[in-house]
């Protein structure tokens, strides 16, 4: 039975407590089927062990595994340090430099330090004479010349001045042309508008040309007739929602001398932009309905056909 | 400070050590070394495994057996969890090795499993049982292995489970038939029970 199978085996694996003398005599023969193992072997397996580095302590482990990082950042580090140390580091100062001259503004006088400058508060009879002679710095005109200035940091504010001025121009002239894009994309976005719109009223004058005069008019109670009447009329006017924005007009084919009803055609007044909005986009959605007017505007009437 | 291994450390103490490296390690890659280097030896030989095969697996077995230590878990299963990682390396060696016979599983005994009398003239109880051991052990093989298991290493039911691979349901009946054929094998020694 498995029950006394086990308990047997776990007696076996209690030692030698057991009074069984057949368990006695296994665990006795059981130490005898091992074969020996010598000390070679042993040793064999240290030295495979130390070869492979699994015999390492936590901390060799460690310093075998991140010496390499680490050492690489310690020598970036020595590096970066020795460069600031040394100043190789350090912004330069272009203004320190005494060769350097002040770029000319666009549409002044090039600035060099023999040329003269002449009064322009003077006669101008003198600021004909061919003659170059240097007259005094209190006399010039606005233009500084740099051999006339003794103060670097004075050097460095007009420089930033100059650089100043740049750039704003520069911002001006880019602000310019980005205007200018957005003007010439807004106006062909119209064309594009209009010319839809052309075709729409190309589209239906020619439906016009072919189909009898229709005649316009506001009739409530035949819209509410036309309503129950027609399933597609008032499905287009619950889509659209019961908004007291929107009016819908009965439209129909008059036959001169006559007062019938059609039931292909429908106008719509919206009176709002946001029930405009819905209208024109249930519009463009709606397969099956020609628009045979202008885009829905609050206050103008348009009227939708049904193509057959 | 930590204690240093000693002899009468149990397994999942030694594994433990293992993985810290260093001195440690070494000690108890000593001592689990002299007390499973010979049973895992013994098994790859009763597997048909010729001596010098036997020595490379069980040097590979504690290889692994290190390069693993650091992923045991001590739940008081360490001499079963040793087993486990040799009988995966003894079965990759039979594997790549055309000249090593194929691992039994221990779904059944053996077709051509039958007692063998042993026809050597027995002194006592104890040669008795120890020759028809060996004769049982050349029968079934896997067989005697869970006698040695549980006999040498302690090992209870659900160590020896972890080991083969099997349910707990499924290794009692394995050890039931276990059990059921060692007899027919050892009945033979009780005439010689005083």
């Amino acid at each position: 039975m498995p029950e006394q199978d086990d308990n047997w085996f776990d007696e076996l694996a209690a030692g030698n407590s057991s009074s069984d003398p057949l368990i006695k005599a296994v665990h006795a023969a059981a130490n005898r089927f091992d074969p020996a193992i010598d000390d070679l072997a042993l040793a064999r397996l240290k030295k495979r062990l130390r070869g492979e580095g699994l015999l390492e302590s936590r901390a060799q482990r460690f310093v075998r595994q991140f010496s390499p990082p680490i050492a690489s950042a310690a020598v970036v580090l020595l590096c970066f340090s020795v460069l600031l140390q040394s100043g190789l580091l350090s912004i330069q100062d272009d203004y320190r430099s005494n060769e350097y001259a002040l770029a000319p503004e666009a549409g002044s006088p090039p600035i060099d330090a023999e040329v003269e400058y002449f009064d322009q508060a003077s006669d101008s009879a003198s600021a004909e004479t061919e003659s170059s002679q240097l007259v005094s710095p209190q006399a010039a005109p606005v233009s500084p010349q740099p051999s006339l200035l003794t103060s670097r940091d004075e050097q460095s504010a007009l420089k930033e001045a100059e650089l100043s001025k740049a750039t704003t121009a520069r911002e001006q002239r880019s602000k310019r042309v980005q205007e200018s894009r957005f003007r010439a994309e807004a106006s062909r976005q119209a064309e594009a508008e209009q010319s839809a719109l052309q075709m729409a009223d190309d589209t239906w004058s020619d439906f016009a040309e072919e189909a009898e005069p229709i005649l316009i008019r506001e009739s409530k109670d035949h819209r509410e007739d036309s309503f129950s009447s027609n399933k597609q009329q008032a499905r287009i006017v619950v889509e659209l929602g019961s908004s007291s924005d929107l009016a819908v007009f009965s439209a129909f084919v008059a036959k001169p001398g006559s007062d019938s009803m059609g039931t292909d055609e429908l106008a719509l007044e919206c009176r709002s932009v946001d029930s405009c909005a819905q209208l024109n986009q249930l519009l463009r959605e709606q397969a099956g309905w020609l628009v045979a007017s202008k885009i829905a505007q609050p206050g103008i009437l348009i009227v939708v056909r049904k193509l057959k | 400070m930590s204690n240093a291994p000693s002899a009468t450390d149990s397994e999942d103490r030694l594994i433990v050590a293992m993985a810290l490296g260093g001195r440690q390690a070494e000690a108890a890659v000593g001592i689990l070394f002299s007390r499973f280097a010979g049973p895992f030896k013994g098994r790859a030989m009763r597997r048909g495994v010729n001596q010098a095969d036997a020595d490379d697996v069980v040097q590979d077995a504690f290889v692994k057996i290190v390069k693993s230590a650091a992923g045991f878990q001590p739940k008081g299963e360490g001499s079963a969890w040793l087993w486990c990682v040799f009988n995966s390396v003894l079965a990759d060696a039979q594997r790549k090795s055309q000249r090593l016979p194929r691992m039994e599983d221990y779904d059944g005994i053996p077709e051509n499993f039958r007692v063998q009398a042993d026809g050597s003239c027995q002194l006592d109880f104890q040669d008795c049982v120890q020759t028809q051991m060996t004769a049982f052990g050349n029968a079934w093989p896997e067989g005697l292995q869970v006698i040695l298991w549980s006999a040498s290493h302690g090992m209870k039911t659900r160590e020896i489970a972890a080991i083969i691979q099997r349910s707990e349901g499924a290794t009692r009946e394995f050890l039931s038939q276990v059990r059921k054929k060692f007899k027919t094998f050892v009945e033979q020694c009780d005439e010689l029970l005083d």
